[in-house]
């Protein structure tokens, strides 16, 4: 047994050289024994016919490693192989009919150097087709096998060299030919075992099955035809083949009655086969289906291109005349895809239907058998009579949120099969349905998180950076924005005669919309204050200039003011936005002179409400700005911060500088709102009026 | 994050939306719904009910804004009813009062649409 393994191990070593290699040894192989035929043309001699053997038995090997190479790319298309060797193998029927009489000379003298040339090429020719006929045996054996049956087709292997080895004793004259027989019936036997191993037949379509019953009855007997000539004992070809080779003759029949029987099967089973063709072909066809859909799946952002394939494969597996998906998206209920329907029809079918069910799509899959509805249709009243509907609810943790139709108008029955495929292909929607809603949902989450970006970064360039350095002024500011970008706004403009203009503004929504215009804002206050006109004459521009760039519902709040630091003159108007506080040696007062937004109104109406407010500053007085991202801020118990609470805190700390107030505001808010989330931007201003304050 | 509430009824051929809760950026598209189901059905004659209202924020207020003009076009308006004093004066800081008419409570208002016809 360690021979047998060796040359186990040996032989696998060699099928793993590369094909150019073992192209060269065929040829090198084949070369040499072609020179040795044509000196020795026949085996009469026992060291003639043991050269001859063991060279043949050299060809053999390396022809079968080289032909298993170039088969083994194809194994999975058993037709063509089945084909491929098929014409081989009566292309050897012919040739070994059309040359009778030259078969014939061999066994009389020996004949003409042409004559035998035409001979060997002709042996040579079946020695190929044997080859390729034995491989491609072996690759329908190996083929769709789940357990590995090497060891039988090893067990083959060992038992068809042995009768090649007897045979080559028997040349040299050792009378071994009982032996032979008995290793015929051992072999004959694996042969018929080996045969069975047919599984590939039910993975073939129907049509072709049908192809294979055909091929497969003539193979068989064309391998039983050749058997019979070669095998003859009073056959000329028995003969001359034996002048070939003996050992090779031996194996050419025994694979000739290979063939026979493994076609055979082939044909008996494919026979027994072809009643469940189509059923298994439908299965097979579901499973493919439910692989395609997902795959779709993976990569279809478009539900309604998924919804299109589905109710397309549907149909193609019930076997039905009409299916829909009725569904449930961001717009209401709509008919996503239908087969032969039109999806208007089929919305005004859906509802007609469901009005048996109380207008609710049932919870689970409900056949309806023989029905008829009536439905309007455009002008007229259509109506159609179903031999069988299916309603296939869609349905996700619980919630039906469309269903699947399936129609059929002749085809009476569909069979707990195709309910069990069509409940998978409704869930199967469903998943997919929800899955498109939850892409929808991150990519329109993700272009508002873009938008909050680029709105955050526009508002930071708006925000002035650097406070206003004046005399007899002390300044502070502060600006926390909001995750949405609530649109506050402030800045400062320094005038030639020494005055400050002021803005403080809040335009109403958020995003990217509020931030345009506050930069519109922006770039309107820089140009109106640049002229040095009042607090009143630059909000009502801003009234009519902003009028163009706003939407009906959009406004905005604005405090326009200039202090005079030299006289100790504040100036200010105010359209809708919340008043300024002026804190005064531990109290407080609010200036609310009368305005409406910015947007809300004409000109004319604006400027006639408009009213302007002179307020004479006095030492160490506070000048408090705000938006009401600071009074609205809210607590968890939905209380809003309020203007009160800033009033005390002027009023409490009315010795401290701006820069300390605006901490202990900022601190204050804070604390107040810390459980719950910012919504607001919260923005403020402080100025302290100090007379005797000469910075230069 | 508080509710919204919003009904609607016509009491003498004026609709009446009670509201109630927080207006603000998430719950105003209800009450745009609201607006347009009256344009729909063309009815341009209504009182804003503020009883319950607590809050109101400036995506709230520009509702109001958005439709007063199409109402006052068709012969209607929006008069607002029942303010509680810190909504009043979100209203009041804006100028509301001067492009609006407040009233005390639904009924009031209602009259007034009344008296003017």
């Amino acid at each position: 047994m360690s021979l047998f393994s060796t040359a186990k191990k040996k032989f696998s070593d060699y099928g793993k050289l590369p094909k150019s290699k073992k192209l060269e040894n065929v040829i090198t192989v084949s070369s040499l024994f072609f020179i040795f035929k044509i000196f020795f043309p026949n085996v009469e001699n026992p060291v003639v016919g043991a050269v001859n053997e063991i060279l043949m038995f050299l060809l053999l090997v390396v022809w079968i490693y080289f032909v298993q190479d170039l088969v083994h790319g194809k194994a999975n298309r058993p037709m063509t192989l089945v084909i491929n060797s098929g014409v081989l193998i009566t292309a050897v029927y012919f040739l070994m009919n059309l040359f009778p009489e030259l078969f014939d000379k061999v066994t009389v003298t020996k004949p003409p150097v042409g004559e035998q040339l035409i001979l060997l090429l002709l042996y040579f020719g079946f020695f190929i087709a044997g080859v390729s006929v034995f491989t491609v045996l072996r690759e329908l054996f190996f083929l769709k096998q789940k357990k590995n049956p090497k060891f039988y087709y090893d067990v083959l292997v060992f038992f068809l060299t042995a009768v090649f080895l007897t045979r080559l004793l028997i040349v040299i004259g050792i009378p071994l030919l009982s032996l032979v027989s008995a290793l015929y019936v051992v072999v004959v036997i694996l042969f018929a075992i080996n045969s069975i191993r047919v599984a590939w037949i039910a993975f073939l379509t129907k049509k072709e099955k049908m192809f294979l019953l055909i091929v497969s009855i003539v193979l068989s007997t064309v391998f039983g035809l050749i058997y019979s000539l070669t095998s003859s004992s009073t056959g000329i070809l028995n003969i001359a083949m034996n002048s070939f080779s003996p050992g090779f003759h031996s194996l050419f029949n025994l694979l000739m009655l290979y063939g026979t029987i493994a076609y055979g099967v082939i044909f008996l089973t494919t026979l027994f086969h072809l009643p469940t063709a189509e059923a298994f072909e439908k299965k097979a066809e579901e499973v493919s289906s439910l692989t395609d859909l997902t795959n779709l799946a993976a990569n279809a952002f478009d539900f309604s291109e998924l919804a299109e394939n589905l109710t397309a494969h549907t149909l193609q597996i019930s076997g039905a005349d009409v299916a829909w998906l009725y569904v449930n998206d961001e717009q209401g209920w709509s008919v996503a895809a239908a087969q032969n329907i039109g999806k208007e029809e089929a919305f005004i079918l859906t509802e007609t239907v469901l009005s048996g069910f109380e207008n609710k799509i049932p919870e689970s899959l409900k056949i309806l058998d023989e029905k008829t509805f009536k439905f309007k249709s455009g002008d007229s009243v259509r109506s159609l009579k179903f031999e069988s509907l299916i309603l296939a609810p869609l349905g996700i943790h619980n919630e039906i949120n469309g269903c699947l139709f399936i129609g059929s108008f002749n085809y009476s029955y569909f069979d707990e099969d195709d309910r069990k495929t069509i409940k998978a292909f409704a869930d199967y929607a469903a998943v997919s349905l929800e899955n498109s809603f939850l892409i929808k949902k991150s990519i329109e989450k993700e272009r508002l998180e873009k938008e909050l970006d680029i709105a955050r970064d526009i508002q930071h360039k708006i925000i002035p950076g650097i406070l206003p350095k004046l005399d007899n002024l002390e300044t502070a500011a502060s600006f926390i924005p909001a995750f949405e970008v609530g649109g506050d706004y402030y800045d400062f403009y320094n005038r030639e005669d020494g005055k400050i203009t002021f803005i403080i503004a809040d335009v109403s929504g958020k995003g990217i919309s509020a931030a345009f215009v506050m930069a519109e804002l922006k770039g309107i206050f820089e140009s109106l204050a640049s002229i040095s006109q009042s607090p009143k004459e630059m909000l009502v521009k801003m009234n009519s200039l902003l009028a163009k760039s706003l939407t009906e519902k959009e406004f905005v709040t604005a405090t326009v003011g200039t202090i005079d630091t030299a006289k100790g003159e504040l100036l200010i108007a105010r359209a809708g936005h919340t008043p300024v506080i002026i804190g005064r040696k531990g109290d407080v007062m609010r200036l609310t002179p009368a305005g409406i937004g910015l947007g809300m109104s004409g000109n004319e109406k604006f400027s006639s409400v408009l009213e302007e407010e002179k307020f004479l500053l006095q030492e160490d007085d506070l000048i408090f700005l705000f938006t009401d991202g600071v009074t609205e801020a809210q607590n968890k118990y939905d209380d809003l911060f309020g203007t009160k609470r800033i009033e005390n805190i002027l009023k409490e700390n009315a010795g401290k500088l701006p820069g300390e107030i605006s901490e202990i505001v900022i601190t204050e808010v804070t604390l107040f709102s810390k459980d719950v989330p910012q919504r607001d931007d919260i923005t403020f201003v402080i100025f302290k009026f100090k007379r005797n304050n000469q910075r230069k | 994050m508080a509710d919204f509430t919003i009904k609607s009824e016509e009491i003498n051929s004026v609709n009446v939306l009670s509201v109630g809760g927080y207006l603000d950026a998430h719950t105003a598209p209800q009450l745009e719904q609201a607006f347009d189901d009256l344009l729909n059905k063309k009815k341009f004659k209504v009182v804003v009910d503020f009883e319950n209202l607590n809050y109101i924020s400036s995506a709230g207020l520009g509702v109001f804004m958005a439709y007063i003009e199409t109402m006052r076009e068709n012969g209607g308006d929006i008069k607002f009813s029942n303010l509680k004093s810190d909504v009043y004066e979100i209203f009041d800081l804006l100028g509301f009062p001067v492009l609006y008419e407040f009233f005390a409570d639904k009924e009031e208002a209602i009259k007034k649409f009344e008296e003017q016809e």
